[in-house]
């Protein structure tokens, strides 16, 4: 198991579907295979009447789980979960675009280029080898994202109580204590 | 594990290759505050290509800063000098040298100038590259030019910051919205700061602001007939319809002086003219709102009392109503009424009017002095078409003047795209001698030019960022890459013609654009937040913070007791500077533009609203990243969506007398029933059939505009829809 799990802190409440984190993470992650590709991806959903009329928005790219389904299934042995700091990577010259990772993701994480390798978040690994922070958080417009150790986000944000998402596999995602 | 490693270990040595040939730039967004944040960018070029570009790591920037990459690298980009060979508009072109382009520029200015006066010259405005670069060159190059007609008013903010100083007496009249860090109630009224930056000086912070505030206990109320991501962050959303918040800001004060709630003791030291308002404001009952606006009659009271009674309060007047049915400058003035009987003005937390911030702009003292252009003649920006097609021109002053122009000179700018009736604009360019365009882009308006030159991206040369609404902030852009393909920057454009008419000298054509931005700044050294901004400084900051921050109006007047900077020494609800304009001199609710009560209603039955979008500005942003993540859609309620059997998805018509788009239809409560939304910015395309299936949302638009600001009012407009 992995001594520092890395993981997202993600505050729905705070975010204003602007998807500057997904535009920030497209200029870095863009590539040939992936011109529409978009590996961090954001939805807003409209729902209700007026006066309950909400529009709930989501931002997720991959969660790096504690228990990733995509790595158990990869036979190719191209997907792979780091020690150091539990983010799951893809080797593409490993892949060879058998799409299970696809099938066994219940968060539509793993996309596939025209190369049919698949592609997805690495979690900025060489901007966090640089002490610099993912794209994505340093885009953030409403202060609701960050990237980074789940413990110390956790200790960050203390005062909104975070709680892991329960979920298949264990994603490594805080999200505050629902109201 | 060891398989992972392996391969992190290929990404190491990949990331040191990489490392070893990037360089960074630290550049502006190109917006350069025309949307009005200004947010620096950092640029990544390798082997002389641009290979990222992000925000800055201490400041967001907006989808539209993230999308440059795509921007800079577009197709659709113009990449050598072009004249027309087809017929005007038809969109088919020849390359050309730039010596012939030149050549054509010079002397199409000498043939009609020289044939009929440089008055039938119309030179356009530079708003798409508003840098200080080319500030106090684009005027200086009309000057020397012999002079030329020039644009007044203005497409979007101008009815926000002239109203002010008929009660205030100055333009500075709007706080810095950190201040509601200290108000109880904060009242955001057609403010979108989820989708347009406004009042800030970076993206998205005027929805940290705010956020913020809500979760310290502020309680946060938006005016809006669109149910934005604003909205959708504050604790009520009251739905109006379009271009009816005057009538909405006038009952509210009926309510705040009839049932005693305003502020006595304030009124007395600093309000002049509250008998009269008072006397004015009976006829503007609640009940007579809820009918105009769509408001119940008990939101608009509650709001009025809670406004009055839970000070401090700050009411954030906003762009959309001030570009929204008749004389929306009204509303503006109306606002500034409310705060003064309230006494929500000069103290934290509170917010006199729209209007600027602490800026006290930049002067370009002689550089480019406007007043040296030989020709008066001023044609409205909304109304270029009316001036080519009935050659009348209404100017500054009121009068209208005789026009007859031949001629258009334009350097980025989208003319047919961003102004009222673009069926209208288009017919009238088709009767013009000569067109000349400078653009990035093939855009709608390129597509009718005469010349075509392609013009640089800011990253292709350095230019800085001076104009947030704020105020607070100035951005150097560093040239982060050589010119692309064989685009020109507009400087060079300029100095080259000026060159070749013999008077590059006079305009200085041996300067770069680092020397146009010295001396502007030279030029300025009297404006005292500017006086130790240097050129050196930027080039080595980058990022400048100039300004007291919070900036709150009026702070000494209501502390020390100074004098307003009006007339009388005080805020003039009733207001003699209007009276002498002819305007009426109290705030009042003008009726008379397309809404649901109007008889067009009759065969138009539904008004539309043409809100900012995140990923545009204004035109702004048509690249593939934005075309492929922000669809472009009409909003419609789903009740006239059933009445029209439309279903989500469906593709619908959206028409008018003035001409029709086909657009996707979004079935939605966050328009309420009467009401359509649609997106501004998506460029005008017609097909042959006259639809336009860009979905440019002026091609439904008027030119109507206001009589204290002089820029357009677009939104409150009739219309029908059907399926497609």
């Amino acid at each position: 198991m992995s001594t520092t799990q890395y993981g997202f802190y993600y505050d729905a409440d705070r975010c204003i579907g602007c998807r500057a984190c997904v535009f920030a993470c497209k200029d870095r992650n863009n590539n040939e295979a992936g011109e529409s590709l978009y590996w961090r991806r954001v939805t807003t959903v409209e729902s209700g009447k007026v006066p309950n009329l909400r529009l709930s928005n989501q931002s997720l790219s991959c969660n790096h789980c504690a228990e990733p389904a995509c790595v158990s299934v990869c036979v190719s042995k191209a997907l792979s979960k780091r020690s150091e700091d539990g983010i799951v990577v893809v080797d593409e010259s490993k892949c060879i675009g058998c799409k299970a990772c696809g099938e066994a993701c219940l968060y539509g994480v793993p996309q596939y280029g025209t190369d049919g390798k698949m592609q997805k978040c690495d979690l900025c690994l060489d901007n966090i080898k640089q002490g610099k922070k993912a794209e994505c958080d340093a885009a953030c417009t409403g202060d609701a994202l960050y990237a980074g150790p789940l413990n110390e986000l956790a200790r960050t944000w203390a005062e909104k109580s975070p709680e892991m998402l329960a979920g298949p596999g264990h994603p490594s995602l805080l999200l505050p204590k629902s109201k | 594990m060891s398989d992972g490693n392996e391969s992190i270990l290929n990404l190491e040595q990949e990331v040191v290759r990489a490392v070893s040939d990037i360089k960074e730039f630290s550049a502006c967004c190109p917006s350069l505050g025309l949307c009005t944040a200004i947010c620096p960018l950092k640029v990544t070029v390798e082997d002389g290509r641009i290979t990222h570009i992000t925000n800055h790591p201490d400041y967001a920037c907006c989808v539209q800063g993230h999308a440059q990459r795509s921007a800079v690298d577009d197709p659709n980009r113009l990449k050598y000098p072009m004249k027309r060979v087809g017929e005007r508009g038809e969109g088919k072109f020849e390359r050309i040298s730039w010596d012939e382009a030149i050549s054509l520029y010079a002397g199409k200015i000498q043939e009609i100038g020289g044939k009929y006066g440089n008055q039938d010259i119309l030179f356009y405005s530079v708003r798409g590259t508003m840098g200080l670069a080319r500030l106090a060159a684009k005027t200086r190059f009309v000057n020397v030019m012999g002079g030329m007609a020039s644009i007044w008013g203005s497409l979007c903010i101008s009815n926000k910051f002239l109203a002010a100083p008929m009660m205030y007496g100055t333009m500075n009249t709007e706080s810095d919205l950190d201040t509601i860090k200290d108000s109880k109630l904060v009242i955001i009224w057609g403010y979108g700061f989820a989708d347009s930056n406004r009042r800030v000086d970076f993206a998205g912070q005027g929805m940290r602001i705010m956020m913020d505030a809500r979760e310290r206990g502020a309680r946060i109320v938006v005016i809006d007939p669109f149910f934005s991501q604003t909205a959708e962050k504050a604790d009520e959303w009251i739905p109006i319809m379009p271009g009816t918040d005057g009538a909405m800001a006038l009952a509210m004060a009926n309510v705040i002086i009839n049932r005693n709630l305003y502020d006595k003791d304030f009124v007395a030291r600093h309000v002049s003219g509250f008998e009269e308002f008072k006397q004015h404001v009976q006829q503007y009952t609640p009940a007579w709102a809820a009918g105009i606006t769509g408001v119940p009659e008990k939101v608009i009271t509650d709001l009025a009392v809670e406004y009055a009674t839970q000070q401090p309060s700050a009411l954030f007047p906003g762009d959309g109503p001030s570009r929204s049915g008749r004389d929306p400058s009204q509303w503006v003035l109306a606002c500034g009424a409310l705060a003064a009987i309230t006494g929500s003005v000069g103290k934290p937390g509170t917010n006199a009017t729209a209007g600027f911030g602490f800026k006290k702009g930049i002067g370009i003292g002689d550089l480019g002095a406007a007043e040296k252009n030989k020709v008066s003649l001023q044609i409205n920006e909304c109304q270029v078409a009316d001036a080519i097609l009935f050659g009348k021109a209404l100017q500054p002053d009121g009068k209208i003047a005789p026009a007859s122009l031949r001629m258009l000179i334009v350097h980025g700018a989208s003319v047919i795209n961003q102004a009222g009736d673009s069926n209208k604009i288009v017919k009238a360019l088709k009767k013009l001698d000569y067109i000349i365009c400078a653009e990035q882009y093939m855009t709608p308006f390129a597509r009718y030019a005469d010349l075509l030159l392609p013009a640089t991206t800011i990253f292709e040369g350095n230019d800085c960022g001076y104009y947030s609404q704020a105020g607070h902030v100035m951005v150097y852009s560093e040239k982060c890459i050589e010119p692309m393909y064989e685009c020109r920057s507009d400087l060079d454009m300029w100095a080259a013609v000026a060159e070749r008419m013999g008077v590059g000298a006079e305009f200085h054509s041996d300067w770069k654009d680092v020397d146009w931005i010295r001396e502007t700044l030279k030029a300025s050294a009297d404006v005292p937040h500017l006086a130790d901004v240097t050129l050196e400084r930027l080039q080595q900051e980058k990022v400048i913070f100039v300004g007291p921050r919070p900036f709150i109006p009026f702070q000494e007047q209501v502390e020390e007791g100074k004098p307003f900077p009006t007339k009388s020494g005080k805020i003039e609800l009733y207001s003699q500077q209007m009276k002498d304009k002819g305007l009426p001199p109290l705030p009042t609710y003008n009726d008379d533009f397309e809404h649901a009560r109007h008889p067009l209603a009759g065969k138009y039955p539904l008004t539309i609203c043409t809100p900012h979008s995140v990923a545009w500005l204004h035109s702004r942003s048509n690249n593939r990243w934005v075309n492929e993540l922000y669809p472009v859609e009409v909003f419609i309620n789903p009740a006239d969506a059933a009445k029209r059997g439309i279903e989500a998805g469906d593709s619908v018509q959206i028409f008018n007398d003035r001409g029709v788009i086909e657009r996707k239809a979004n079935v939605s409560e966050r328009v309420p029933a009467g009401v359509i939304a649609m997106h501004q910015g998506p460029w005008y395309k017609p097909g042959t059939d006259g639809v336009d299936r860009g979905g440019g949302v002026n091609t439904l638009t008027n030119d109507t505009i206001d009589s204290v600001g002089g820029a357009g009012t677009y939104n409150g407009v009739l219309v029908d829809v059907t399926k497609a």
